[in-house]
């Protein structure tokens, strides 16, 4: 490299860096600074240094429970996502032969509209005037509207399945048009049948994407407040981003909103540390996807 | 006794022919090679005996059942693959059984059955090993036990030493010939290279766009092409306009005397040292070029006759 490029190679760096650092890497340390502040009676936080906030998130059952609770609608997200997506994933490398693109991009072009706006559509799906209790309404199912379809842990679960089903669509689709065809032709030539072959060759190559998609889905779920807001009812389907941010807002209690954020981030980061393990174990076709992450 | 016998083959991908019309009959025990360019229809004979695409119209006839409507996992047959397409998440050993594991083969039998496949194939000691830790040549012998331990009838061969190099390639060819001797399989071998195919080969079957240009031994091949394609694809040649017709001559035919040799007469053009011989190429009075080989060198320029052996010049169509 010549002398006179390296400002420019130092400058494209620096620009990016600096920029991570100011948006992401600074709140997080003000974060984990915050958690460990003593939040005043004034509603206004100290600046001694406490565990306090670590013990009364573990010692009151709300947080602990909310967590699980977060984890349990994440893990049925997850699932969901996935029994749609494998199929799809399997039936967009292998099956289908034209228009290959333009299904894709029908499962991908649902990324481009707004998170807000494909919430709401549940909204009108599943209420008292939706399309739903409109069907069962008129067929004489049922007599007048079912309210429970909305503001139900199964709406957050529909709708979240809904949003993040292309994410775990992506990386196993990446994975599996990565398996040399030869593979599995050389599984048929050896007298594997369809269902053999995929259970020994095609399901154990294509792990590091399921694992990646899974993920996504998992820590993506886990995270989300809007869903839960706007179908889960006012508490019956609170997620623990519900509580942090009203820990934020309305109760003020900033030091303890960030105990749990800190907990979160540290879930998360151990979960995303064991998939990346194990998918670079799993990782025998060379395939990219843990570019996505 | 013929155990596999195609029936007018073909296969088309929309307007392209890959397989035109094909009739071949492969004996049993013997080592048949399927020699042509990129194109010819080669790798499309094989991927259709072999059951991983279907012909468009023809059978494949073995025992008295059509293949053609099977699907692979339902045909007697076995592949050596191109590039080897070991299972890189299985032990090699996992890999060598998997056949028989598919085919639900009592597992200590199985156990025996790998120990001997990969005893014949000198890799007894590397079982536990995976794909990526083994060598090119390990590799694709691995993939040959794979095939081999099924004992299958026919053994389909795609190009598989293509990714090695030429040292080990030369090795391996007499390996392969001589354990086919000595399984007594059939071997159907598809590749690009001429002088393979010369070497291994019972017979050999040129295509040509689609179409069987010949079939015969190496010698029959090599001394009496039946096409000026035949005649330029297998081995060195010369082809020349001699009166109405077109011959071939092979290099080590052409004999170069003095001027008054008698013989047609030209000027030595180019000379190449080629390690055991040299390489002349005549200028002939008309304007043509011819190659012969020489024990000793002769200088540019000099002014020679060239003579062959009338039995040795074959006429060949176009």
């Amino acid at each position: 490299m010549t002398d006179r490029r390296r400002p420019w190679l130092i400058l494209g760096t620096a620009i990016p860096l600096v920029w991570v650092a100011v948006t992401l890497l600074l709140p997080y340390a003000l974060l984990l600074v915050q958690s460990f502040w003593h939040q005043g009676a004034n509603g206004r936080p100290s600046h001694d240094l406490t565990l306090a906030n670590y013990a009364r998130l573990f010692g009151t059952s709300l947080y602990p429970s909310t967590i699980l609770y977060s984890a349990g609608v994440a893990l049925r997200v997850t699932v969901a996502s996935l029994l749609l997506s494998y199929p799809l994933a399997y039936l967009l490398a292998f099956k289908v032969q034209r228009h290959k693109q333009l299904l894709y991009m029908a499962v991908i072009i649902p990324l481009w509209v707004s998170y807000l706006v494909r919430a709401y559509a549940w909204k009108i799906i599943l209420g008292q005037q939706g399309v739903v209790n409109g069907v069962l309404l008129s067929l004489g199912i049922v007599h007048a509207p079912v309210a429970f379809f909305l503001y139900s842990t199964a709406a957050v679960v529909i709708a979240l399945t809904h949003i993040y089903t292309p994410f775990t669509l992506m990386p196993i689709y990446a994975v599996l048009e990565s398996i040399p065809p030869s593979l599995r032709e050389a599984s048929h030539d050896l007298y594997g049948n369809r269902w053999r072959t995929f259970v020994h060759v095609t399901l154990p190559l294509s792990l590091p994407g399921v694992l990646a998609g899974c993920t996504f889905a998992f820590v993506l779920s886990m995270g989300d407040f809007l869903a839960p807001q706007l179908l889960g009812g006012n508490d019956s389907a609170l997620m623990v981003s519900n509580l942090v941010w009203s820990l934020f807002g309305v109760s003020s209690d900033w030091p303890l909103g960030a105990a749990v954020s800190v907990v979160m981030l540290a879930l998360t980061l151990t979960l995303l540390w064991l998939a990346g393990r194990a998918e670079s174990r799993w990782n025998y076709t060379g395939s990219s996807v843990r570019k996505y992450r | 006794m013929s155990l596999l016998e195609l029936r007018g083959l073909s296969r088309r991908f929309g307007d392209f022919v890959a397989l035109d019309n094909v009739d071949l009959s492969v004996q049993a025990g013997e080592f048949l090679t399927v020699l042509g360019a990129s194109g010819s229809g080669k790798t499309t004979t094989l991927r259709l005996i072999a059951g991983f695409d279907r012909p468009t119209s023809g059978s494949i006839w073995m025992d008295g059942t059509d293949l053609a409507p099977l699907p692979p996992f339902r045909r007697p047959v076995n592949t050596v693959f191109q590039h080897y397409a070991l299972f890189p998440h299985m032990s090699v050993r996992d890999n060598v059984g998997y056949g028989l594991r598919m085919q639900k083969v009592a597992p200590v039998d199985i156990t025996r059955r790998v120990d001997e496949a990969l005893a014949m194939v000198r890799l007894g000691e590397l079982g536990a090993r995976a794909p990526k830790q083994l060598s090119g040549g390990q590799q694709q012998r691995v993939a040959l036990a794979r095939a081999l331990v099924n004992r299958p009838r026919l053994l389909l061969l795609d190009e598989p030493l293509g990714a090695l190099d030429l040292k080990l390639r030369r090795e391996m060819q007499l390996e392969l010939k001589q354990l086919q001797t000595l399984v007594g399989i059939t071997f159907i071998y598809v590749t690009h290279d001429q002088e393979e195919a010369l070497t291994m080969s019972d017979r050999i079957v040129l295509m040509r766009a689609g179409r069987i240009e010949q079939i015969g031994s190496p010698r029959e091949m090599y001394d009496s092409p039946r096409s000026r394609y035949v005649a330029d694809f297998i081995g060195d040649t010369n082809l020349l306009r001699l009166g109405g017709d077109e011959v071939s001559v092979r290099p080590e035919h052409v004999r170069l005397a003095g001027a008054e040799g008698g013989g047609m007469p030209g000027v030595v053009d180019a000379v190449t040292f080629v390690g055991s011989t040299y390489r002349v190429r005549v200028a002939l009075a008309d304007g043509q070029k011819i190659m012969g080989l020489q024990g000793a060198p002769i200088e540019v320029g000099r002014a020679v006759s060239v003579n062959w052996d009338a039995n040795r010049a074959v006429v060949v169509r176009d």
